[in-house]
């Protein structure tokens, strides 16, 4: 074995290095060298991939309700289901059958957030360029200006979904813009304890946008240039749609 | 049978939690967010626990369920990227570590592609075969991206050592 492929394997996978390359190892000293200053950053490495896990975490995963096993087997639920959607479904959007977050419930618990979170406003962090835009263009809607002052992102839990949160400098002081995916909303406009939220249901997800109360959400909306589609109505036919409860995509 | 499920089940989560959720926050770097995603693990686990075959094979598809996770939540969304991205682009260059970012900044700069193997291999202690299987893709692209992400890891620590000599 060559050093130079001793050194790719070392660095590749620094515990397991096999017979060959123990041999290697015993043979060459600039090799066992390379090798003992692999290994120590190896040791710093692990120190540092180990942050503390917050107590009770195993706790509150067991105690998390389970879902029960169904009194069914999978295809015949989906089969019933199936028979269900076709047969309501020529009176209605069946995607529309999905239960909405109150309106009015979820813009309060965005204000609850951004105020639970006040060192939000004041963190200036890291933001690529563009993440805005893609956070938008990702549930649905596209942003025309794109010079909107990014001065933290982070992904947050909000009403019990992941989403990205937004700090936006403006003229008037930072603003907030929460983005979150593939959960349905309604429109609603709220001012809740010196703060103005409003939520915007988008195709894909919704956005809120959370003001002091002093600035208008909608004038920012404005100013941010986002554009949100007429929500699309389902493109599948009743028959497709069927076809897709059949075979469930994990 | 229920009852040996869970006990099954309470055993893995003691397991592999604290390993879990320190991989997820790497992905994601907030402890709420690591804490969710290794949550929504464990319930998925349970739902799909009777459709693993081999219980050799747990671990790897506890870590399989997490990076799904992490898909969804969007923590890797800046890296989908085509398969033509030259990496060699988005490694931490001389010029940022000689701004004396800390480790953990190397790591948090290191492109999912790089940073997803590093944490399987020395958070998981998984070999660069069962990576490959994890990731569908050859174990030389696995061991070319755990040689360079070590590779700049090096060179971070080795800018340090002549900032401490010199110092």
């Amino acid at each position: 074995m060559i050093c130079l492929e001793f050194r790719r394997l070392k660095l590749a996978d620094p515990r397991r290095l096999g017979e060959d390359a123990n041999r290697h190892h015993a043979a060459c000293p600039n090799c066992a060298a390379f090798s003992d200053s692999v290994d120590a950053a190896e040791r710093d490495l692990q120190a540092v991939l180990a942050v503390e896990v917050p107590d009770g975490v195993n706790e509150r995963i067991l105690l998390q309700p389970r879902p029960r096993q169904p009194l069914l087997g999978r295809k015949a639920v989906w089969a019933a289901l199936t028979t269900a959607a076709i047969m309501v479904g020529a009176f209605m959007d069946f995607a529309w059958v999905l239960k909405d977050v109150p309106a009015q419930e979820l813009a309060r618990r965005v204000i609850d957030h951004v105020a639970m979170e006040p060192n939000a406003l004041t963190t200036a962090g890291t933001a690529q360029p563009g993440a805005l835009a893609a956070s938008i263009e990702y549930v649905g809607g596209t942003v025309q200006k794109r010079q909107a002052r990014v001065r933290y992102l982070e992904l947050c839990p909000v009403a019990g979904r992941i989403g990205w949160h937004f700090v936006l400098e403006t003229a008037s002081g930072p603003a907030t813009l929460i983005v979150i995916p593939d959960q349905k909303a309604t429109a609603a406009v709220l001012t809740l304890g010196g703060w103005k939220a409003l939520v915007r249901p988008m195709p894909h997800g919704y956005y809120a946008l959370v003001t002091p109360a002093s600035i208008e959400p909608a004038d920012l909306e404005r100013n941010l240039g986002i554009e949100f589609p007429e929500l699309a109505k389902p493109t599948l036919t009743l028959a497709q749609l069927g076809k897709s409860l059949v075979h469930p995509q994990e | 049978m229920l009852a040996g499920k869970k006990a099954r089940f309470e055993t893995a989560v003691r397991a592999y939690s604290a390993d879990l959720y320190r991989f997820a926050w790497w992905m994601c770097q907030d402890r709420f967010v690591a804490e969710e995603l290794v949550q929504e693990t464990f319930t998925r686990a349970w739902k799909s626990w009777d459709s693993l075959q081999d219980p050799a094979r747990l671990r790897a598809w506890l870590y399989s369920i997490l990076r799904n996770e992490c898909s969804r939540a969007f923590v890797t969304a800046r890296t989908r990227q085509t398969a033509a991205l030259d990496l060699e682009q988005d490694l931490p260059t001389v010029a940022s570590i000689e701004a004396d970012l800390e480790i953990r900044q190397i790591i948090e700069l290191l492109p999912p592609e790089y940073r997803v193997p590093l944490l399987l291999q020395s958070i998981g202690g998984f070999s660069c075969r069962d990576i490959a299987s994890m990731l569908a893709i050859s174990e030389g692209a696995v061991m070319t991206r755990l040689t360079r992400a070590r590779r700049a890891l090096r060179d971070h620590w080795r800018v340090q050592g002549q900032r401490r000599e010199v110092g």
